[in-house]
């Protein structure tokens, strides 16, 4: 892809984000009903689904691009995944923020060491421990195989968080989406929902999409100072 | 805890991707202006061989 065509994709998803950003402020705030027994706090719920779901897609983005990379030895699907563990650790990061601050007002707890809740605190561990890995790494050239590996080994978090809320029965809730009788949203808390999910999708495929670039930079530098120590040397 | 709280959580959250997104765009400045110099540094050093030869 041509540098032009590189940066009319970013400019287009930037413009993505910028329109869907605003929307799914008005759909979580305004448009969704308030929860009867939570009240106003509930309406974390939309950026905190959200954020998890965009970290689980990241993961399995890590996942997908290492297998890439140990099969094809492609410089471009190890940056892939590279950016995939950057911008996956930062939504990780805003489940475990945003989960406390709807757990305190809720539960009276800020912290309780559940099932859900220590597996996603896992899944944060392993995006830590992958991008530890491709920075201490760095300098050996062997960062791209090891990260590989933690990635694709450390996707079996992935299905552990997702059914921790059905195999235990802790503090944290029952599954609304997809979790059988009994369970469901109200249609405009689902319809604020999916809004919020598409603006975070843009989100991350912004993101994901300026890490991607930056990494090809990256190697552009290093290409170029390769040659210039070979140039130097002659 | 009502709306006040749920502004703070929100703005906590936007504050978090705002110092990311700096942080690319930071990093995205000083990797541009890296590469340019290279090619420079390259382009003269291209020049000053043939000049040599």
């Amino acid at each position: 892809m041509s540098g032009e065509s590189r940066s009319l994709s970013s400019k287009l998803l930037l413009l993505l984000v910028m329109g869907s950003m605003p929307v799914a402020l008005y759909m979580a705030f305004i448009y969704a009903p308030e929860e009867a027994s939570m009240g106003p706090v509930q309406r974390i719920f939309y950026f905190h689904v959200s954020s998890a779901w965009i970290a689980f897609l990241a993961y399995f983005v890590i996942f997908v691009g290492s297998l890439g990379y140990l099969i094809k030895r492609s410089p471009k699907m190890d940056s892939l995944a590279h950016g995939a563990g950057e911008v996956g650790f930062m939504f990780c990061s805003l489940v475990l923020i945003t989960g406390p601050l709807w757990a305190k007002p809720v539960w009276g707890l800020w912290w309780p060491w559940d099932a859900r809740i220590t597996s996603t605190f896992a899944l944060w561990l392993l995006y830590a421990s992958y991008l530890s890995v491709r920075h201490f790494f760095e300098e050996s050239g062997r960062s791209a195989t090891l990260g590989a590996v933690v990635g694709i080994i450390g996707f079996i978090d992935v299905p552990i968080v997702y059914f921790s809320i059905r195999w235990w029965r802790t503090h944290h809730p029952a599954p609304v989406i997809l979790g059988g009788e009994g369970s469901g949203l109200d249609p405009q808390m689902y319809t604020a929902l999916w809004v919020t999910l598409g603006a975070f999708l843009a989100l991350f495929s912004f993101l994901l999409w300026q890490v991607f670039t930056l990494r090809s930079v990256e190697r552009e530098i290093f290409s170029i100072r390769r040659r210039m120590v070979i140039l130097a040397s002659k | 805890m009502g709306m006040n709280y749920l502004v703070a959580a929100y703005m906590l959250i936007w504050a978090v991707l705002c110092v990311f997104l700096v942080q690319i765009f930071r990093r995205q400045g000083k990797l541009l202006g890296e590469l340019k110099r290279l090619r420079d540094e390259m382009k003269r050093a291209g020049s000053e061989s043939s000049t040599d030869s």
